[in-house]
């Protein structure tokens, strides 16, 4: 009987992570591969913002944990994470940003986006041996809306005004689809490697908008639609020789460079037509090779604390599409992206199973820093930085938890004309853990 | 699932549809987006090409659709020249033709025709020639410079230049040549109708269809009454103005308006089309005409694109004739015809202005020449540049 129910509540999960994602598309418009809401400015520049979704417990304690070994999650970070799997897993959640723009002598605007963050699925081929991954999640994301009111004449010869809005907008963006393998070497040794399918569309948009059926709205749309194959190795070392109930994991990761082929197309959009404008143009994009180090100390059961650094050289961009802040005239003035991340987790309940349920809640902290590949002025890269936390709450399923994450942080500057983003994301992620594909002993 | 679940999970929800709506863009960051497009303006075009032409009206109707009523006459115009029309109408019994009727001979017919409309000199009668027609004529689709020939002539009347019912009768000899098939089952496949046409007086008049008959009787009293069933109308002479700066569109003839604009690529440039207006100025030639000299006026007319092989016809909008004489077509058709020109994804070669069908007058609107500035057609344009 307990099995039974517990499967129900596994079904009635399933059900909720459903509707959560239904519910996240009705209220902002949101699909993983195209989004139609409102982000960052910045996502307009180069392939859109860096995106990414490894974990929700990575995401709270700062968006790093290369070094993280966990049976209850499934790290996409690091490959030879999938190592430790002993349950089946299945992650995934939604993020609500809002962003709060503002610019020299501007009043701030105010703009709120709702997305997918992405998707993990993970099972063990021998258990906390060798295991499977499987993700989708974003790795660029173009997400940007300015309005412009105006007017122009209605009819010069009634001299009427029509009012109208010219709209920028930009959505799409890259995703990856990921398989990977995470194998223990012995006791201190993982290593993992992940294939990855890069796709997408980036979409700008200058929509005019006008408030009269008199008049047709008509937008000009430039697409690049981009595709290619990559590969992630990773590894992960215990340090032997700790004292007893400590630990120091130390990791590393390298993105190999990326060649993404695809078509640049521009076209005139009404409600019912998309013409071409123009010729369907065909080229490449080579995404940067990306190392990432990382480090996990664990000075008790309890606690875990982690440090990380990601560098993506995006000074070798290539590309024969002109992106926004990234290339002019063939010459790329893109410059590597360094992200720098820290976190602490306090989980009372570690090592006690059977503790109370209070106990088992989990608490995560973290602060990341991040300097931006892309300049949309000369020599001013975007930088970001921001604070994270989080609540990991069990649920009576062993294995399964429902995580609430938080990161405020602000983006860019408000000097030599540029925009400071202050924004506040909140994560919603079910983690699901079960054991499948298990013989049931007999007797 | 538990309630311990339940309780935060709702709390989120409601936050997010909370959140979600206080979306707020702003103009903030313009300085950083790149342009797609211009900026929105408006220009107002002259044509490239004016001139009237086209092909003639399709005047002809049945009880159901098309023309409503055949026209008869002619006229000299002061403004607009010498125009003479040729009426046709055809009838069919109604369902009360009795034995009676069918057994006696035909001793009494006449022709009863509801004249509701009168275009010219109202002061002078107009004589009128009826003749038979000894071949079957189409049903659809025929056009005012469409020839149909009359044969033997039936009859001659004298009608006043006024509205009202008119009785004509019809002479014994052509009830003798007809009476057989006057009374015949198959009446409607032996009769061919009648051509109407003027031989004096200054005025064009027609026949409704409501009211109009053919009336014979061959037993006192037991009149058996022929519906007109088609009606058609043919013209001959062309529309001739004295003022040199107008254009005369007639009803009922074959001379629309067309027009060409510079709308294509290598006019206007690449453009995102969100509006476009046709405005034309009607001229008020009210001080040409006598005394008694009627215009039942044009109330309506019709905006069509043509295609480049001169047969594809579309019918985009219409439009009413203002009190001032303006007329003005906008509809987002118009502006999709347009944007696909601009973008050189269609066949379109003109816009052409014509009568619609169910018209059935021979008035003219006269259009002013020239430039927007002097009240030429003209087209408003709403577009952004595309770079």
């Amino acid at each position: 009987m307990l099995h039974v129910s517990k499967g129900k509540n596994m079904f009635r999960l399933c059900l909720l992570i459903l509707g959560l994602a239904l519910v996240g598309s009705i209220t902002a418009q949101e699909s993983l591969a195209q989004s139609q809401t409102d982000g960052s400015i910045y996502s307009r520049f180069g392939l859109g913002l860096r995106k990414g979704f490894t974990s929700s417990k990575n995401q709270a304690l700062g968006g790093g944990g290369l070094a993280l070994s966990s049976g209850q999650y499934l790290n996409t970070a690091n490959p030879a994470s999938f190592s430790d799997q002993y349950l089946t897993r299945f992650s995934g959640g939604m993020t609500y940003e809002t962003i709060t723009a503002s610019a020299e002598g501007v009043t701030s605007g105010r703009l709120g986006s709702g997305s997918a963050s992405g998707f993990n699925f993970g099972f063990p081929l021998k258990s906390a041996v060798t295991g499977l991954g499987f993700s989708f999640s974003p790795y660029t994301r173009v997400n940007y809306r300015v309005d412009v009111e105006s007017s122009v004449a209605d009819d010069p010869e009634n001299r009427s005004q029509a009012p109208f809005v010219t709209s920028f907008k930009g959505n799409g963006g890259l995703q990856s689809i990921s398989a990977g393998i995470g194998h223990r070497v012995n006791t201190n040794l993982h290593v993992g490697l992940t294939a990855d399918f890069i796709f997408g569309i980036m979409e700008d948009y200058q929509q005019t908008l006008f408030n009269s059926p008199s008049f047709t709205d008509r937008s000009v749309v430039s697409s690049t639609r981009l595709s290619g194959i990559s590969a992630l190795a990773g590894f992960r070392y215990a340090l032997p020789g700790m004292p007893t109930n400590q630990g120091l994991v130390v990791s590393g990761t390298i993105h190999l460079p990326t060649h993404l082929s695809g078509t640049r197309t521009r076209s005139l959009v009404d409600r019912q037509d998309r013409d071409t404008l123009g010729t369907v143009t065909d080229g490449s994009v080579t995404l940067p090779i990306g190392i990432g180090l990382g480090l996990a100390y664990s000075p008790a059961p309890k606690w875990t604390i982690v440090a990380d650094v990601e560098l993506e050289k995006w000074s070798n961009f290539k590309s024969d599409f002109e992106f926004p802040g990234l290339s002019e005239s063939g010459k790329t003035v893109a410059s590597d992206r360094v992200r720098a991340s820290a976190g602490a987790e306090f989980w009372p309940a570690a090592r006690r199973p059977f503790a109370p349920w209070s106990s088992r809640i989990a608490y995560r902290l973290g602060f990341y820093t991040e300097q931006s590949y892309i300049a949309p002025i000369d020599g001013e890269n975007i930088r970001s930085i921001g604070v994270t936390g989080g609540l990991s709450i069990p649920s009576l399923i062993p294995g399964t938890t429902i995580d609430f994450n938080l990161d405020v942080g602000q983006r860019g500057t408000t000097s030599n004309g540029l925009i400071q983003d202050r924004y506040v994301r909140f994560g919603l992620n079910l983690n699901f853990g079960e054991r499948w594909f298990e013989r049931p002993p007999l007797g | 699932m538990t309630n311990r679940f339940q309780i935060p999970i709702s709390a989120i929800l409601a936050l997010l549809l909370v959140v979600s709506a206080c979306d707020d863009p702003s103009p903030i960051g313009l300085d950083l987006v790149g342009a797609e497009s211009g900026e929105t303006n408006v220009v107002t075009l002259g044509t490239s090409y004016a001139a009237v032409d086209g092909t003639a009206d399709i005047t002809l109707g049945t009880s159901t659709e098309g023309a409503f009523r055949s026209l008869f006459g002619q006229v000299a115009d002061p403004a607009a020249g010498m125009f003479t029309m040729s009426g046709f109408v055809d009838f069919i019994p109604s369902s009360n033709v009795t034995a009676a009727f069918r057994a006696g001979n035909v001793s009494f017919a006449d022709l009863a025709l509801n004249i509701d409309y009168v275009y010219g000199d109202s002061t002078q009668p107009v004589t009128i020639s009826i003749y038979d027609i000894n071949a079957d004529w189409p049903l659809v689709g025929a056009r005012s410079d469409t020839t149909l020939a009359a044969s033997v002539l039936v009859t001659t009347a004298s009608l006043e230049a006024t509205k009202g019912m008119v009785y004509i009768p019809l002479p014994s000899n052509w009830i003798s040549r007809n009476n057989s098939i006057l009374k015949s089952t198959t009446f409607s496949d032996l009769f061919n109708g009648f051509a109407i046409r003027a031989t004096q007086g200054d005025a064009i008049l027609g026949a409704h269809f409501s009211g109009s008959s053919m009336r014979a009787s061959s037993v006192p009293g037991d009149t058996v009454n022929f519906s007109m069933s088609k009606v058609f109308s043919a013209y001959s002479g062309s529309p001739s103005s004295s003022n040199g700066n107008v254009h005369i569109v007639r009803d009922g003839a074959s001379n629309s308006l067309s027009m060409r604009f510079p709308i294509k690529n290598d006019e206007l440039g690449q453009v995102a089309i969100h509006r476009v207006i046709f405005r034309l100025n009607s001229e008020d030639l009210s001080s040409m005409y006598p005394a008694g000299f009627v215009r039942p006026g044009v109330t309506r007319i019709g905006l069509r694109a043509v295609a480049l092989d001169n047969k594809t016809r579309l019918n985009v909008s219409t439009a009413d004739v203002l009190e001032d004489g303006t007329l003005t077509f906008d509809a987002s058709a118009l502006a999709n015809i347009v944007q696909s020109a601009n973008l050189a994804d269609s066949e379109l070669d003109r816009f052409e202005l014509y009568f619609p069908n169910e018209s059935s007058s021979v008035d003219f609107l006269a259009f002013k020449k020239g430039l927007p500035a002097t009240f030429g057609p003209r087209a408003v344009i709403t577009y952004t540049p595309i770079k």
